[in-house]
């Protein structure tokens, strides 16, 4: 009987229904790369299910989803005026509100309490229902003089903060979020909360500064973006999204309003925020992309895609909300197909959130498993590269974390590293050094002493005069001159003949050369390119267009203003102007290969001297060979910038011409060719 | 009633469901009819067609609607709904559901399908019946276009033939064939009522349950044959974010079968295409989708179509009517299955002997021995100052210690595909031109070297060639040979790598078979003995070549010869291939594991696994990629597939700077432990199950059931809780494997 009775239970468990397919996932997941780009990874989150039924109703536009302490969802059904429970598998548990409470409710809010607060766009107000769906209160529009008679009141988001105050987005009010503390008869207003900030255009301050009054009344005024949507954490910081555009999209907010994070990365049409209990942040954009970010505003994986109507477990076509539970399951609205995607972490993603726990914690020994395992599967990870890196600089592996720090990207990491590794390397050879650096100077004295007896070298000397004597060498070498004594140099080049193009040339090509060593070569810490990435032609393009243009600019105004320098003498000039830069440019090439962050004034220093040196001897070099006056050289300066200024913009309308041109001969062609030829 | 008869009755209950793998409702024509009985009673207005031992094929002459009849049980299935039918579709899908065959044809250059049907269109017919079937040429006299359709029953397969000889268009100025739907309706289910599903093949396989929908599918689930078709579609649908595609392609219908079951009659068919599947597309519609309340599956052929040729380059188009109709006769077969056999893997075992039939299977080594297929990552390049340079992931001589290591730690064979062994790397060296191994890898002679000292460890080592992609910067001259889509623009896919810009193209099948001719002799010049063929193997298109026009048949066609040329006398593993092309093959390599997760997807089945279990030896995709690895391992067990790893000496950080930007994680050194585990433990299931067919495979809550021809059993539980399956209590994400005798 016994037997009979567990066979018939197995039978029973056989006929279950069938869980959710394990399937390829219909958009890949990014991820930030050791260089600072996005790379591809594993998936983070799949997904498990869509609820589209819930106990036989279904949502018609919804805009809102929280998930309640109660662990249930609440979702806000716009278009049918109300809210619903669900259970997190997409049953229903009950309804809220309904059109003779609701008239267009685009928010929601639950309460530890189970108070639910809806806001009503069109309502102009915010309800408050308790657990039961009785109306408890109403928020309507405050009747504080501070908040404005005619400041808009439609409420769209709120949330609410452990102490019962509401944070109201209203939409069309800029003044930030409207904050309300609960009471009887609507509350009372407590003032406008982290308002999002303008950003003022270089057009705007130009208009600014020439406009009247009246004119400026007429154009459109700078106004700051909407909040979009918005989240509170566990700690009552509250987190806002905005389409600005740039990384201000995503604020967190603290008490006095001022937002205290600065992520790397945006989307320009976010659409809900949420976070998770270990404090990451995830970004619903409204074109169906999930970011989640570290509490610190990192960007950790990017995922989801839109779609386009293949129907596909996890596209969406307007996401209007996310919520994250205690298991980082994501829930995720979307509008318009009135379904809720439900995504899973997955093992990797599971351990990069493990990984970071224990980073968070300052157990960096603990999570090095964490760390190394997630480089198994992701080499690439940057935030595995920085955790590793972390967990090794602390062991007193140097050499390991610096190869770490630099896989992860991080410099400053890398810089710490790379002291350590220098000052050990210092502290063991210093005598050796001393020692080297010693004997040198005692070599060269002796040398000295002994050429002076025996005059060794007038064997050498010969062949370096014959080298001083090449005519190019001489005309190159005759650049020294601008530097010691701008004056006579440039008497030498206008009236003596003393150097020419080919000396000019040298002098540049040489200045190309090191300038593509210092952008390409540099120390990893000092690099301003990506690795991987070079662009020679560019370069050259670049630096003799500007010195060109420069010259030929040049040449024109001081023709016209009767100076006496000559084209030639202008390449020339300018090119031996360029002599600090040059040898500054291999000074940072050398420098920029042993130096930390913690140097790295001497790089600036370098720059300000060479680039200031230059300028200087430019200056010189066009008041010299001009016979200009300092006034006249001055002028002389502007209008040659302007000049070129004008050139550019020439060069820009041909460009344009002729592209145009191009192309309507192509059409003509392609036309011909398809309808009287092919078909 | 006792407990004791109380139970059994459960039991039997719950063993039907659950080898249909859904809760079937009560069967309504399940009771038992002799086939006399069955015969007598034929429905109103069908006459009998043919008859074998277990069916019965019904005909109704006007609409050339079938029913087929299980002689023992009487449960039937239709191809047609029936003229009383209640549903308020309008007349033009009334028509269509209740013709056995559909055709639309074009009218001049006009863009549109007009279709025609057995029901409201004026035709004649002409009936040849024969033992086994009949014959009917039915002739549209408004339109002047004929065909003739033959339908014979053998044992149990129902096969439909439409030879394009008998096609006969009088005014083809005027009026030209489109396209075929053949028993567009077969098993329709009328608001999931019959229980059961229809299985789509979707990557691996998946079923979609019926069941009443309520209206939440708007579009159905629509396939090419063997892919898209690269040379039609004219827009690329890749979602982007900044730089970065966001979506990822849905899996591609491998194979041309498609199946419906009924749970209520216990009865099911597996359908395979067997000619024009080149030209089809496979199309499941849902309840609710076009507001029918039916669930329906179906093959559509084509034979010609209409496109917009552009004329400018920004404005102007003409529409224009493909050049000729495509080559192809339509052969379709139905094979119906009833009692345990009406499932997926039923359905798969059809497909599986039908193959086995065709001979597809002969050329495969079914008892090879289990091996792990070890990827190398050999040459990549990247931006140098001047021109590029080379990335050296793994060199032959680090290859061949990875294969000796692996060897020491106890795997015994390996398959080894390498990959950008060739000058130009793993992106840049695409296509495949000439056997010119990587000097920065160790040369000739370090490949060679390598090869031998691999053999004599068992390892086959096949070179990874591509013959259809082509990145132009590395190929400029191959760029002539760029395959053309039918309105004569070259097709293009953007390239979003670093040292790589522009577009990718593909080359013209002509060209990939030219190249294959070339790469034969000097493979066989070098010495090479085995090789990975991709890219051809997953494509299949209509294309434009010095103006004319080429159909995804004459592609198929290149492709196959390109194929049998390569594998002629070398070992052939194809990556990723279309059935049409597994009769070439010894192996296949990065096989699917799962589907495309459509929102009307119930669940994914093993459906490629059990129709090649037992027949030839797969690989499944990367085990790198995998982000759930304990669970892909288990679906390896389920499968039965063979581990796929990509492995290379160097760090992948070393690719940064490339273009081989997904391979992210391959360092053998984090790797080797993972191989020799995963090996190791699939070893000792593919030993028990002697590497053969599958032949029965259910699906219960979390847990997998698998049984193998030699009477072993597999349990498999999917679950984070421990689960009971086959009286054995098993932990989460765990297996066990049962032999015959129960140990």
């Amino acid at each position: 009987m016994r037997k009979i009775r567990i066979a018939v239970l197995l039978l029973l468990l056989l006929a279950l229904p069938a869980p959710a397919a394990f399937a390829q996932t219909p958009y890949l997941t990014y991820t930030r790369s050791g260089d600072g780009r996005m790379s591809r990874t594993q998936t983070a989150y799949e997904p498990i299910r869509t609820m589209v039924k819930f106990g036989g109703e279904s949502l018609k536009m919804p805009s809102d989803i929280r998930l309640g302490f109660d662990g249930n969802l609440y979702i806000c059904d716009s278009g049918n005026k109300r809210v619903l429970v669900v259970t997190r598998e997409g049953e229903l548990v009950r309804e809220i509100g309904g059109s003779k409470t609701l008239k267009s409710p685009t928010g929601v809010f639950v309460t530890n309490d189970g108070n639910v607060y809806v806001a009503d766009e069109n309502g102009r107000a915010v309800v408050v229902f308790d657990a039961q769906g009785e109306v408890i209160a109403e928020y309507g529009k405050p009747t504080h003089p501070l908040f404005g008679a005619t400041a808009p009141y439609k409420p769209v988001k709120v949330v609410v903060d452990r102490r019962g105050n509401l944070y109201v987005n209203s939409t069309g009010n800029t003044n930030g979020l409207v904050q309300i503390a609960p009471g009887a008869d609507g509350g009372a207003f407590l003032g406008y909360f982290g308002a999002n900030t303008t950003k003022v255009s270089f057009i705007t301050r130009i208009r600014k500064a020439i406009f009247s009054d009246e004119q400026l009344s007429r154009t459109a005024g700078i106004v700051p973006t909407s909040v979009v949507n918005m989240s509170i954490d566990a700690k009552g910081m509250i987190f806002t999204v905005s389409r600005t555009g740039d990384v201000n999209m995503l604020r967190k907010l603290n008490v006095a309003g001022k937002n205290i994070l600065q992520p790397d990365w945006y989307d320009n049409y976010p659409a809900a925020v949420a976070t998770a209990q270990n404090g990451n942040i995830y970004v619903a954009s409204q074109n169906g992309y999930i970011n989640e970010y570290t509490s610190e505003g990192e960007i950790l994986f990017v995922f989801g895609a839109y779609d386009d109507g293949q129907q596909r477990t996890g596209l969406f076509k307007s996401v209007s909300g996310i919520a994250v539970d205690e298991t980082d399951t994501l829930y995720v609205l979307d509008e318009q197909s009135g379904a809720v995607e439900v995504f899973a972490p997955t093992e990797f993603c599971n351990r990069v959130h493990d990984a970071f726990q224990l980073f968070n914690d300052g157990k960096y020994a603990e999570s090095k498993a964490y760390w190394t395992d997630i480089l198994r599967m992701n080499s690439m990870f940057s935030h595995a590269g920085v955790g590793l890196g972390e967990a090794l600089y602390r062991e007193g592996d140097y050499a390991g974390a610096m190869t770490a720090f630099r896989n992860g990207g991080a410099a400053e990491g890398y810089s710490d590293a790379f002291w350590e590794i220098r000052s050990d390397w210092l502290h063991k050879h210093m005598g050796t050094i001393l020692i080297a650096a010693a004997s040198l100077i005692v070599c060269a004295a002796l040398l000295k002493r002994l050429n002076h007896r025996v005059r060794f070298t007038r064997f050498i000397q010969p062949a370096l005069a014959a080298v001083a004597d090449v005519p190019i060498v001489r005309k190159t070498s005759y650049g020294f001159t601008v530097i010691k004594n701008p004056f006579d140099a440039a008497y030498g080049i206008l009236r003596e003949r003393k150097s020419g193009y080919a000396a000019a040339a040298v002098l540049m090509a040489l200045y190309y050369a090191l300038y593509v060593m210092r952008k390409y070569f540099s120390g990893f810490l000092f690099k301003t390119v990506p690795d991987g990435v070079y662009n020679l032609a560019g370069d050259f393009a670049a630096i003799a267009v500007v010195y060109l243009l420069f010259v030929t600019c040049c040449y024109l105004v001081s023709t016209i203003t009767e100076g006496e320098a000559t084209f030639q003498s202008l390449c020339v000039g300018t090119a031996f102007a360029l002599i600090p830069v040059l040898f500054g440019t291999a000074i940072q090439l050398a420098l920029t290969n042993v130096l930390t962050y913690n140097e790295s004034f001497f790089i600036t220093l370098v720059d300000v001297v060479a680039y200031g040196w230059s300028g200087l001897l430019l200056f010189l070099m066009i008041l010299y060979l001009n016979d200009f006056t300092i006034k006249k050289t001055i002028a002389t300066v502007l209008l040659t910038a302007f000049t070129a200024l004008v050139f550019a913009a020439l060069a820009f309308v041909v460009y344009m011409l002729v592209s145009q041109l191009i192309d309507f001969v192509v059409s003509v062609y392609g036309e011909v060719v398809y309808r009287f030829v092919r078909t | 009633m006792s407990g004791r008869r109380f139970a059994a009755l459960l039991a039997l209950f719950c063993v039907i469901c659950g080898a249909l793998g859904v809760s079937a409702a009560a069967e309504p024509e399940a009771s038992e009819k002799s086939s006399e009985e069955a015969s007598a009673k034929a429905p109103e207005g069908y006459e009998i067609a043919a008859r074998s031992d277990e069916w019965t094929l019904y005909l109704r002459r006007d609409t050339l609607a079938l029913i087929m009849e299980n002689n023992a049980t009487g449960a039937r299935m239709r191809s047609t709904v029936p003229d009383d039918d209640q549903t308020k579709a309008n007349a033009k899908w009334k028509a269509f559901y209740r013709s056995g065959i559909v055709m639309e044809y074009i009218q001049g250059t006009v863009m549109d399908y007009p279709q025609v049907n057995l029901v409201d269109t004026p035709n004649e017919k002409v009936f040849d019946f024969f033992d086994g079937g009949f014959s009917c040429e039915v002739y549209y006299p408004t339109l002047g276009i004929a065909y003739q359709a033959t339908v014979t029953l053998d044992g149990n397969d129902v096969c439909v033939y439409i030879p394009q000889s008998g096609i006969r268009e009088e005014r083809p100025s005027e009026y030209t064939v489109s396209s075929f739907y053949v028993y567009p309706f077969m098993g329709y289910s009328y608001l999931g009522e019959n229980g059961g599903y229809m299985f789509i093949p979707d990557g691996q396989g998946a079923i979609v349950e019926l069941e009443d929908n309520e209206g939440r599918y708007l579009s159905p689930y629509t396939a090419t044959v063997y892919g898209p078709n690269v040379g039609i579609v004219t827009t690329t649908s890749d979602t982007l974010l900044g730089d970065f595609v966001m979506n990822q392609s849905a899996e591609r219908a491998m194979i041309p079968v498609y199946g419906m079951a009924h749970a209520d009659s216990r009865m099911a068919y597996a359908s395979v295409i067997e000619e024009g599947d080149v030209s089809a597309a496979i199309q499941a519609s849902f309840n609710g989708v076009s507001n029918l309340p039916f669930d329906w599956i179906t093959a559509k052929y084509t034979y010609r179509m209409m496109y917009s040729q552009q004329t400018g380059p920004s404005s102007g188009t003409v529409n224009l009517r493909t050049q000729r109709a495509k080559r192809f006769d339509i052969r379709q077969h139905f094979f119906f299955l009833s009692g345990d056999d009406a499932n997926y893997a039923g359905m798969a075992n059809a497909y599986g002997k039908f193959l086995d039939e065709q001979g597809v299977f002969d050329r495969a080594d079914a008892a090879r021995a289990f091996d792990v297929e070890i990827d190398f990552v050999g040459e990549e390049r990247k931006n140098g100052l001047i021109g590029t340079a080379a990335v050296a992931m793994t060199t032959f001589e680090q290859a061949e210690s990875i294969i000796s290591a692996l060897n020491a730690d106890g795997v015994a064979q390996i398959l080894g595909v390498y990959k950008g062994w060739n000058e130009n790397g793993i992106t840049g060296g695409r296509p495949t031109v000439s056997y010119d191994p990587s000097g920065a890898l160790g040369g000739k002679r370090g490949l060679s070297q390598f090869i031998e000292t691999a053999n004599a460890l068992n390892t086959v080592v096949c070179l990874d060639t591509n013959l259809s992609e082509l990145v132009p910067d590395t190929h400029r001259m191959l760029a002539y040979s760029a395959l053309k889509k039918i309105d004569t623009g070259t097709y293009r896919r953007p390239l979003y790598g670093k040292v790589y810009e522009g577009t990718q193209l593909l080359l013209t099948p002509q060209k990939s078979l030219e190249l294959a001719a070339s790469l034969d002799k000097d493979y066989a010049a070098n010495g090479v003995r085995s090789v990975s063929l991709s890219g051809v193997t997953e494509l299949v298109t209509d294309y434009s070549f010095q103006n004319t026009y080429y159909d995804s048949g004459d592609s198929a066609r290149f492709y196959g010869e390109t194929a049998e040329l390569l594998g002629e006398e070398r070992t052939l593993a194809l990556n990723k291939p279309n059935a049409y092309l597994w009769r070439y093959a010894d192996m296949l390599v990065d096989m699917p594991i799962g589907s495309s997760s459509y929102r009307y997807t119930t669940r994914e089945v093993p459906f490629l696994a059990i129709t090649l279990a037992g027949r030839m030896p797969f690989y499944a995709e990367y085990v790198n990629d995998q982000a759930n690895s304990r669970r892909f391992f288990l679906q390896l067990v389920e499968q039965g597939a063979r581990p796929a790893f990509l492995i290379s000496d160097e760090d992948p950080v070393a690719l940064m700077d490339t273009d081989a930007l997904d391979i992210y994680s391959s360092r053998f050194e984090l790797y080797r432990e993972m191989i020799v585990s995963w090996y190791k433990e699939l070893f000792v299931v593919h030993e028990a199950t002697q590497g053969g067919a599958i032949t029965r495979h259910a699906r219960e809550g979390d847990c997998a059931t698998v049984k193998y021809e030699n009477g072993t059993t597999i349990y498999i539980n999917f679950g984070q809780t421990t689960s009971y399956v086959g009286g054995f209590a098993l932990d989460a994400l765990s297996y066990k494997v049962v032999a015959a005798n129960g140990k």
